[in-house]
């Protein structure tokens, strides 16, 4: 009996979790998800929607790098003071996403203005989801929400993933998410004109106690030259230096 | 006597945490929006589309699992075969399986490229994004519950009994209907409404499987995530329905339990036996 | 009958004219403020008018091409090309393109001769009025609507004064509306938007 209580007392030890963490959190879009640990294996990686992980960082989860997919989150946090200016990183357009085999024989968005067809789209806070809806908007395709079954996700990854195992017709997503599932989908290219500006922001949450040299050092690499051509290599955009 | 004084004081400290720690939430929970606002917030159309879909998917999965699992828990808990024992582990595995796990492994059964996909899709049959996605996944993952206390309320049925039905010349059929299930009515009614409670709480496998799509497979679990970020008063809201409705099921399931062990002829584990049978 | 050089004059006074209209007259017209779908028309309109604002720059800059008059009309015309980019800015509000997007890429064989620099300008003013046409017929805001049909307006008296300038009859009979994403991919082989990926 005495064993046991001590067998207990030691898993419950063991399990508590550890203080001061040496490796990075990095916080980061879902987008990103296949560059940022080939350019850095080191740091701990978080990636959801950037709405879901700004959330999080405002009720005081432990990240040292935020990097979202749309300014407004890593502003959002910057005003009020949680993290440093930010900076732009890297670009990205929209493409329709769907399955190699075509089931819904979509050849263009405007085959969507048809109806019926299943549609995997972001909410409407995530990046993906506003830009898609900005877009949209833009090609005055909005009332394919209506006509067709849409399913709305918290992340590009789910929307990407429900596309490439034939459970969606299309989805909306980032070219670099289509350059992922290459293997098992398509990618049909949306206008030039009325894409959204996509805006990769970067900046080193601030938390009291904390010091920023290793989220910094983060940061320095993915805008070294290193960085951007990883960048480049996976399909992203690039701002013009400095 | 001041070491049991002690003792008891260190039983006290360790109750009141941990009931502290589940009631806190709770509690939580009901003051961070005006209960007056409540049945406003709830009359939002995204909420109201989401007990329409919950209240359906919910009603045919649980009539498929009181059909389907009431003979088979009554099959595995009365016959004696070989591989009773592996039959009964499988349709209890569910129960500790992942929920995103169940998406998956349905997924790869009944999506598009799985198993059957092809079939059904000959069949003009797609279920990922459809009502009936929701059901199947509702149902793999909540008939273990039934099917377990099922099997236990069969079991408990003093065999007894319908042997002198079928003495006095029942068929097997009849015995089923006429002396097993009415005695084993209370333990099914409990496994039951487990089963309805799991249910209608069922996230991990009906978003994998099934989607989110607003009016056709957003159930109220679904419809909490989705309002998190949209609107974080409707998301609570919801918590505070799906608390009521939990809080319900499982008064219903206590009482169910003591009315089965005043009302059962036959010995069961939770009954209180005046005297041994003759 | 009206000679050439009356032609001319007429065409140079429809542009100067139009240009000269005092703006304080739009101090009263409502503010735009687009609902939904309208913004594919304004959208297309602020990207469109900064193609032809920068193919009038660069057809004023030609040499031994035009007389003085005619480059004082080119001119004037790009002045107003700012304003219609001002206007539809302004009614985008947030969302509007900024110039650090795109870059405008126009074929440099049009620039060539007289007759293919104002082939190519008419072209561009024939594709804007067609989109105005049909988002003055289906644009839900009214203000918005107002906004592309005083666009409109203006865009016609430019296309006119190209005509008129290339000795051209403007073509008789109503103009059509353009469907929108034929348009798009007319202005899409004018656009290079910055920062696209490569791979």
């Amino acid at each position: 009996m005495r064993r046991l209580v001590v067998l207990i007392i030691l898993m419950a030890a063991a399990a508590v979790p550890a203080g001061a963490d040496a490796a990075l959190n990095v916080y980061a879009a879902a987008s990103l998800r296949n560059v940022f640990p080939a350019l850095d294996g080191a740091p701990s990686y978080n990636f959801a929607g950037s709405n879901t992980l700004q959330r999080q960082i405002d009720n005081g989860a432990p990240a040292d790098v935020f990097a979202s997919a749309e300014p407004a989150e890593a502003q959002a946090l910057f005003r009020a003071g949680r993290c440093t200016r930010p900076v732009t990183f890297a670009t990205n357009i929209l493409v329709l996403l769907i399955p190699k085999d075509n089931p819904g024989s979509i050849r263009s968005a405007y085959t969507l203005r048809d109806g019926g067809k299943r549609l995997a789209i972001g909410t409407a806070g995530v990046p993906i989801g506003n830009y898609t809806r900005l877009l949209l908007r833009r090609m005055r395709l909005s009332s394919i929400l209506d006509s067709n079954i849409v399913s709305q996700e918290t992340d590009v990854a789910s929307i990407t993933a429900k596309v490439a195992l034939g459970s969606a017709d299309a989805g909306f997503v980032y070219h670099t998410d289509a350059l992922a599932s290459r293997g098992r989908t398509s990618e049909l290219r949306l206008p030039k004109w009325a894409q959204p500006a996509v805006r990769y922001k970067l900046c080193a949450v601030v938390r009291t106690g904390a010091d920023t040299s290793g989220a910094q050092a983060f940061i320095r690499k993915v805008s070294s030259n290193a960085g951007r051509s990883a960048l480049r290599h996976y399909g992203f955009g690039l701002p013009p230096r400095g | 006597m001041i070491r049991r004084a002690g003792f008891d004081a260190l039983l006290a400290l360790c109750a009141g945490v941990a009931l502290a720690f589940f009631a806190l939430p709770i509690v939580a929970l009901f003051t961070q929006v005006p209960l007056s606002r409540v049945p406003d917030l709830l009359g939002d159309r995204a909420v109201r589309d989401a007990i329409v879909v919950t209240l359906r998917t919910n009603a045919i999965a649980n009539v498929l699992i009181l059909a389907l699992g009431t003979p088979t828990a009554y099959l595995l808990a009365t016959r004696r075969f070989r591989g009773r024992s592996v039959l009964i582990t499988l349709v209890e595995l569910p129960l500790v399986l992942p929920p995103a796990v169940a998406g998956i492994a349905l997924l790869a059964a009944f999506g598009r490229g799985g198993l059957f996909g092809g079939a059904l899709a000959s069949g003009g049959i797609v279920l990922p994004f459809t009502q009936w996605a929701v059901v199947l996944a509702v149902t793999f993952v909540a008939a273990p519950f039934y099917l377990r206390q099922a099997i236990a309320a069969f079991s408990a049925v003093d065999p007894l009994l319908p042997d002198a039905a079928r003495t006095l010349g029942a068929s097997p059929a009849r015995t089923f209907w006429r002396i097993s299930l009415p005695l084993a009515a209370g333990g099914l009614a409990a496994g039951w409404v487990l089963a309805f409670a799991r249910g209608v709480g069922e996230f991990g496998a009906t978003i994998v499987f099934a989607g989110s799509v607003r009016g056709q497979t957003q159930t109220l679990t679904l419809a909490i995530y989705d309002q998190l970020e949209a609107n974080f008063d409707v998301a609570i809201a919801l918590g505070i329905l799906l608390v009521l409705l939990s809080a319900t099921v499982l008064l219903c399931f206590k009482l169910l339990s003591t009315w089965r062990s005043s009302n059962s002829t036959s010995p069961s584990p939770f009954a209180r036996t005046p005297s041994a049978s003759a | 009958m009206i000679d050439r050089a009356g032609f001319l004059r007429l065409g140079v006074a429809t542009v100067v004219g139009g240009a000269i209209v005092p703006s304080a007259a739009s101090a009263g017209l409502p503010n735009p403020v687009p609902v939904g779908d309208d913004e594919g028309f304004l959208q297309f309109g602020a990207l469109a008018e900064r193609v032809s604002l920068v193919y009038y720059r660069r057809a004023v800059k030609l040499r031994g091409v035009w007389s003085g008059t005619e480059r004082t009309a080119l001119q004037a015309a790009a002045r107003q090309k700012v304003t219609h980019v001002q206007q539809l800015t302004a009614a985008l509000g947030a969302d509007a393109p900024s110039s650090d997007d795109y870059s405008v890429v126009l074929p440099d064989s049009a620039f060539r001769t007289r007759a293919g620099t104002l082939s190519l300008g008419a072209r561009l003013e024939r594709l804007l009025v067609g989109v105005y046409v049909s988002g003055a017929g289906f644009t839900a805001d009214s203000a918005s609507r107002l906004l592309l049909s005083r666009l409109l307006a203006n865009d016609a008296q430019h296309l006119a004064a190209l005509c008129a300038l290339d000795r051209q009859p403007m073509v008789g009979g109503l103009p059509e509306p353009v469907d929108l994403a034929a348009a798009g991919d007319l202005l899409d082989q004018l656009l290079k938007a910055n920062g696209y990926p490569t791979t």
